[in-house]
């Protein structure tokens, strides 16, 4: 059997990869102007340490729009390190300030993450189809299921109605018992037997969905982890394979 | 100026150094050596379990660089499966069945472009070929009352012929990969976040398998089930069970 290698679009997200960065440079620039200030500067490698020290924290988590946010309550990390190096008076006095700075960090973090998730919503709405179909230039149908029949996609007729595929409400449970309304229960017409592979989401989405096709060619079911979406097109986007 | 001291913990940070290179080396660069010989691992297979008691090799079959799988019959004429790997620079034999119903063998085990469909069906049951199964079941789910999830049926099939072979190693399909891949996707975030929504995950993947007779008929594979095994707990294989013709969906 010959073996092929299949390429994982490996997709990144941008918009968190430039405001993590951003995120870090000013953390570095204000545990700079503390450094500045300083008479007795301490060594490089003992303030990073007493950064991340105060970076660890008691906190709350929680999920908005599919992001984990830390909302720190405690300074934990500050508290132990003071307990560390209480004990000479200078010590303390010269890393306290970087402590503080690593708590303080937290709070940076969480509102760059903010940041991040506005401005990814704005530059990749979630719910639009163009978003996760991207290109479509790898792309192919592979049949899931045996009521499928051979089809072929058509690139361009995908491509053209992307932006004008209107988004339609899913009626789960309504397609789960649709199926089941053959006299035969063995007989079975799946809903949505073809897949496509191979579509890139939109360059630095970092996104990535399951895209289920419909049986007349005219239906995809973006699925991604936590939610669907559902578009119909005017004409149908397989041929019919000869 | 090199104190005893520094002195000590560079020797030491140098043997740590070639001990770990010389490990690596053999983990990963050193290219594979020839595969052992029939009588070489017959005496390993027995040696680490007994009860195969292996009489003959049926064949060495590579799957990938580093692995391969050796089917053999035993004295009490059962078909079974060996699956061996490198370790170290060595040949050796990671797990054992007694048996030969299918399994499969996931090399590595996210990555379904390296997983194989493994087995040796004995003779005496006739079997004319084999129908593997990937399966997934229909599914839906409301949460919140709005937000709507529907999973479809998957049901890809895949034939292979026990004409000339007992036994056989198949890599998936590409599509079966690709199926996988995006399942793998849809799973990846199923847990209930603080609202208590959107708690099980219907994504469960089954690989399954019918094994047919000449007229395309299920049959009970009697004597490739039911075995024993020996595993070093190191290597990543998962069941493949029956499937009947009343669990699969047709359309005419």
């Amino acid at each position: 059997m010959v073996s092929i290698q299949i390429n994982f679009d490996f997709t990144f997200n941008i918009v968190s990869i430039f405001f993590g960065f951003l995120t870090w440079i000013v953390i570095v620039a204000l545990a700079y102007r503390v450094y500045k200030k300083q008479s007795l500067k301490p060594k490089v490698w003992k303030v990073v340490v007493a950064i991340f020290a105060g970076l660890f924290s008691f906190s709350i988590n929680w999920n908005m729009l599919d992001t984990m946010l830390k909302l720190s309550i405690l300074p934990l990390g500050v508290w132990i390190l003071y307990f560390v190096l209480k004990r000479k008076r200078d010590r303390w006095e010269r890393y306290r300030n970087y402590a503080w700075l690593g708590f303080g960090a937290n709070f940076i973090i969480l509102i760059f993450t903010l940041i991040t998730i506005l401005v990814h919503n704005m530059l990749y709405p979630k719910a639009e189809l163009s978003t996760y179909i991207s290109n479509v230039e790898h792309a192919a149908i592979i049949n899931i299921h045996p009521s499928a029949e051979q089809r072929m996609l058509l690139k361009e007729g995908l491509t053209e109605q992307l932006s004008t595929m209107s988004k339609e409400a899913i009626y789960s449970d309504q397609w789960y018992q649709d199926t089941f309304m053959h006299s035969d229960p063995n007989l079975k017409n799946e809903r949505f037997p073809y897949m496509l592979v191979g579509a890139s989401s939109k360059w630095g989405s970092g996104l990535q969905a399951v895209i289920y096709v419909e049986r007349d060619g005219k239906g995809i079911l973006l699925s991604t982890p936590n939610k669907q979406h559902y578009f119909r097109s005017e004409q149908a986007f397989l041929k019919e394979v000869e | 100026m090199m104190t005893k001291k520094k002195l000590a913990i560079l020797i030491g940070f140098g043997a740590f150094a070639i001990i770990s290179l010389v490990i690596i080396y053999r983990s990963y660069w050193m290219p594979p050596p020839p595969f052992p010989t029939n009588d070489e691992m017959i005496e390993e297979i027995n040696k680490t379990f007994p009860k195969a008691s292996v009489s003959l090799i049926q064949a060495a079959m590579a799957a990938g660089d580093r692995h391969m799988l050796v089917p053999f019959i035993s004295r009490t004429n059962d078909y079974g499966l060996s699956y061996w790997g490198l370790n170290q620079g060595k040949w050796k034999v990671m797990s054992i069945h007694t048996k030969g119903s299918p399994w499969v063998w996931k090399i590595k085990q996210h990555d379904p472009s390296t997983y194989y469909l493994v087995w040796n069906i004995a003779p005496e049951d006739q079997v004319d070929s084999i129908s593997f199964y990937l399966l997934r079941n229909r599914g839906y789910q409301i949460s919140g009352g709005t937000d709507h999830y529907y999973n479809p049926r998957v049901q890809m099939e895949e034939n292979v012929s026990l004409h000339d072979k007992s036994y056989g190693a198949m890599q998936l399909p590409n599509d079966w990969v690709e199926a996988i891949n995006a399942f793998t996707i849809e799973g990846t975030a199923r847990q209930t976040d603080w609202f208590g929504n959107l708690i099980q995950s219907n994504q469960y993947i089954d690989f399954r398998w019918m094994p047919r007779d000449q007229l395309g008929n299920e049959v009970f594979t009697e004597a490739s089930v039911n075995g024993s095994s020996f595993s070093n707990g190191k290597i990543h294989l998962n069941f493949v069970m029956y499937v009947n013709e009343k669990e699969l969906e047709q359309f005419k």
